[in-house]
């Protein structure tokens, strides 16, 4: 363990990824703007979804959220020449976190990954070799730092395949090809591949190959033998996804960061470049604080996804302990709600379509969330309040995942202005439903 | 003048009556002279027989079956349809600011309203492409329905007295498209009425104290304005959908071959929530079903008030929503085709029941506003209701509820939404 920890390593590593993390938040930012989903998600939205425990968290006030992306993409950059990294290793996680806690709509793995990466950058000597800093002697050129730098990260992406791979070991992923039966059977026009996904042994082949990837892959990439032909697999396997499912950054995160299980000194290697001096000149004592401090957030990373253990029915149909649990890609959830709301005084009875408050990212999302819909009926409340009525305020709602049918999701006799949200069981949200999910066969009807 | 007027008429009629009739024929050669030569229009208002000819395609499933026959079979005749009857529409109104018989000139443009609306509201709830980029620029441009505000375009009306030949007219959102027609069309006597709750504003009993003419002149010039505004994006959207312009059914077809259907599918998809708007704006709200309904009931939210044809309006949407869910190679036939036959008898079932309550509303000869002033709330809770507008409105909740919740998951579409990452 302490060889593991504090073992020098080659620092070209470390530099390779920071310019790469660097690359991707610029790029990734600069898309996000130019993509007009800054306006869409935070500006136009006039009512935002608060994480529980963050609900102070505010949207600046006028173009604030501009010239908050325009700052983040600057420390981007900075970040990847290497520039004041430290500060802006900080600056970068807390205005990234800033955003992903502004809107729980806007939730979704990678960007979480992202956040957890960046806080990690924290510690970490990124300005070791190859920055700016070095340049200008803000901080020395270090050709060696402790292991540990590198294993955080290669856990923290590690942790992600992992529970990826986890969340597929059930009945509906492997035994009934779930979602990806419904997924590919809407791509079997793609070119070159398309026709096989006419064919549900196709599904089956994907999702057990899915499954056997991401539980595995982390296994392959540590091992030397195997570790370039894995990385090949990386790559394939991310393309794929890539070509078959919106999810914009994710596989480029996900090839870059996986460089992480090459040996220290690859980049180097790749480029060529001598050390100037060996590791055996370096010698980093253990730091107990630092010991404590990495297996505290390895035991947050371990048990936070295996919450959902802790609440009764399935994770996948209440949701409750979904996030934060790399629950990647494994259920194609849809629904609708209404909110049929009553009048104390009157008796007199109105129904509100979500899409009058919120955009369609939003109703989308909370639909099928109920902390979500809880969140939304106490909008409507205050709203109503506003207006000076004094209202109950029912979800009636559908869903389906993976195929079932749909049923209903909250329980609509529910007053939901009486429910406060918490962190106990939602008592208040249906039982999933109890059948199989259906299978789609495709079969071309007679022209 | 007359005589012009009656062949006006007839052409409408041989319009409607035979669907060849555009070939090779065109508005000047069937009503002789023109009586004036709108601008922004092209010199001959002709109805391209070739508009719709984009040639040949053989789909491989009902799914490219779909996107091809409703691009070039149905919608492209749509607008092809609706750029007619907004040619003519202008013509009548040319025709009725000139003088001579008010009456049947009112008629015959009334007629002509009925027919343009009607077509449009079949493609606002289909509005795939053109009506749908850029936030459904176009329909807000054409229509600018909820947006429009009478107490705007009155205003207009008394600046283009004030200003005689010299008027421009303000074509903001609150005062333009064929809502804003609308409330000129169903004011012949073009009577100002002042605001809710106001006392008259300066001006407004002055406009009303004029003679009939000058106020019919005023009201004219406002509406010649207004139509002109809406020939010229018609014109936009026809071009967009024109064999010879931007051809969109061929733009549909080449991202067909390229892999994109279930991508355009989904546009098609996104385009038929339009039927939300009916239940929410159309019968949620008039109903007081809606909480931007602040009484019981709010009848001065029905569309079309002016001219009583909400539900002739309605019946368009549904069309729309029908003939692209249910209709040939539609998504009723594409659930079949995925395996989930089930799905497609509950959608067809779930379209019937919006139809009939259609039928029965249609059935009672009255406008919706006359019904919603007719409406014992306390019996409008579910679709067993005894009035068919709210059983309407109960239906169309149960089929967004299912098309949300089964058929979208069925055939992997996404709700509507801008571009966005998942995971």
């Amino acid at each position: 363990m302490r060889a593991w920890l504090f073992k020098p390593i080659h620092s070209s590593s470390l530099a390779a990824y920071r310019i790469l993390f660097g690359l991707l938040g610029t790029v990734g930012l600069i898309r996000f703007w130019y993509m007009g989903w800054i306006e869409r998600c935070f500006v136009r939205p006039e009512f935002l979804f608060k994480y529980y425990g963050f609900e102070w968290i505010k949207l600046w006030p006028g173009d604030g959220i501009y010239v908050h992306f325009a700052i983040l993409i600057a420390v981007s950059i900075c970040l990847t020449l290497g520039l004041f990294t430290r500060w802006m290793s900080l600056l970068f996680f807390l205005g990234f976190s800033y955003i992903e806690l502004l809107d729980q709509s806007n939730y979704l793995n990678h960007y979480y990954l992202v956040m957890l990466l960046a806080f990690i950058n924290i510690f970490l000597p990124l300005n070791a070799l190859w920055s700016l800093d070095g340049k200008l002697g803000l901080s020395p050129r270090r050709e060696f730092v402790p292991a540990w730098t590198l294993n955080w990260l290669r856990f923290q992406v590690g942790t992600v395949y992992f529970f990826a791979g986890l969340a597929k070991f059930g009945k509906d992923w492997l035994l009934e090809a779930q979602p990806l039966n419904i997924w590919l059977t809407a791509h079997r026009d793609l070119p070159v591949i398309g026709s096989l996904f006419e064919y549900t042994w196709s599904h089956f082949a994907m999702s057990w190959a899915g499954f056997i990837f991401d539980s595995t892959i982390v296994f392959w990439m540590l091992i030397p033998a195997t570790r370039r032909f894995a990385y090949l697999v990386v790559i394939f396997f991310h393309a794929m996804t890539f070509v078959l499912f919106p999810i914009g950054m994710f596989p480029f995160i996900m090839v870059s960061m996986a460089l992480v299980f090459f040996p220290d000194d690859w980049p180097a290697k790749l480029l060529k470049i001598p050390k100037r001096i060996g590791p055996s000149a370096f010698h980093f004592n253990p730091r107990p604080a630092l010991v404590l401090g990495l297996s505290a957030y390895a035991l947050i990373q371990v048990t936070v996804p295996f919450r959902h253990l802790l609440y009764p029915g399935d994770v996948l149909w209440n949701e409750e302990g979904m996030r934060f649990s790399w629950k990647v890609m494994v259920r194609e959830k849809n629904g609708e709600a209404t909110f049929r709301v009553r009048d104390r005084q009157t008796g007199a009875v109105q129904y509100v379509s979500p899409s009058q408050y919120l955009l369609r990212h939003q109703e989308n999302e909370m639909s099928t969330t109920p902390d979500m819909i809880l969140q939304f009926a106490h909008h409507l409340q205050k709203k109503f309040a506003e207006e000076g009525k004094d209202v109950a305020i029912f979800a009636e709602t559908m869903a389906s995942f993976n195929g079932r049918t749909a049923k209903p999701l909250i329980d609509e006799q529910v007053d939901l202005t009486a429910i406060s949200e918490s962190f106990y069981p939602k008592t208040w949200v249906s039982p999933e439903p109890g059948d199989s999910p259906h299978r789609l066969k495709f079969h071309r009807a007679a022209r | 003048m007359k005589t012009k007027l009656i062949i006006l008429v007839a052409l409408v009629g041989v319009t409607v009556a035979c669907s060849d009739f555009f070939k090779g024929k065109t508005v000047d050669s069937e009503m002789g002279v023109r009586p004036t030569n709108p601008s922004g229009l092209p010199d001959k208002a002709t109805v391209d027989p070739r508009a719709c000819e984009y040639g040949e395609f053989e789909a491989a499933d009902s799914r490219q079956d779909l996107l091809w026959n409703l691009t070039s079979q149905t919608l492209c005749p749509k607008v092809r349809e609706f750029r007619y009857y907004v040619t003519l529409l202008r013509l009548s109104v040319d025709q009725s600011c000139v003088g001579g018989d008010q009456k049947n000139a009112d008629q015959d443009v009334m007629y002509l309203w009925g027919k343009t609306t009607m077509t449009l509201e079949y493609l606002l709830a289909n509005p795939l492409g053109p009506m749908q980029d850029n936030m459904k620029r176009l329909a807000m441009e054409i229509y600018a329905w909820p947006d429009f505000n009478r107490w705007s375009t009155k205003w207009e009306v008394m600046k283009a007295h004030e200003l005689g030949d010299g008027y421009t007219m303000n074509l903001a959102p609150s005062r333009k498209g064929l809502a804003s027609v609308e409330y000129l069309l169903s004011n012949p006597d073009m009577i100002v009425e002042k605001g809710p709750g106001t006392a008259w504003r300066p001006g407004e009993q002055e406009f009303n104290a004029l003679p009939f003419n000058d106020r019919r002149a005023a009201r004219c010039r406002v509406l010649k304005a207004l139509l002109n505004d809406v020939g010229t994006f018609t014109e936009e959207l026809y071009n967009a959908w024109s064999a010879t312009g931007g051809a969109y059914p061929v733009a549909v077809l080449q991202r067909v071959r390229n892999g994109e259907a279930q991508t355009v599918l989904n546009e098609l998809s996104d385009g038929l929530y339009y039927i939300e708007k009916m239940k929410d704006f159309k019968l949620g709200y008039p109903l007081g079903l809606n909480q931007r309904c602040a009484s019981a009931v709010c009848p001065e939210a029905v569309e079309f008030k002016g001219t009583g044809l909400g539900v002739p309006a309605l019946r368009q949407n549904l069309e729309a929503f029908r003939d692209a869910a249910v209709g040939p190679s539609g998504f009723a036939d594409q659930l079949i085709e995925v395996g989930r036959p089930e799905l497609a008898v509950t959608l067809r079932e779930r379209v019937a029941s919006i139809d009939a309550a259609l039928a029965d509303l249609e059935a009672t000869g009255e406008t919706l506003d006359q019904r919603v002033l007719k409406l014992d709330k306390a019996l409008c809770v579910d679709a067993s209701s005894p009035e068919p507008a709210c059983r309407g409105f109960f239906a169309l909740r149960d089929l967004m509820s299912f098309w949300k919740s089964e058929v979208l998951s069925a055939l992997d579409l996404q709700q509507p939404r801008n571009e966005s990452d998942g995971d």
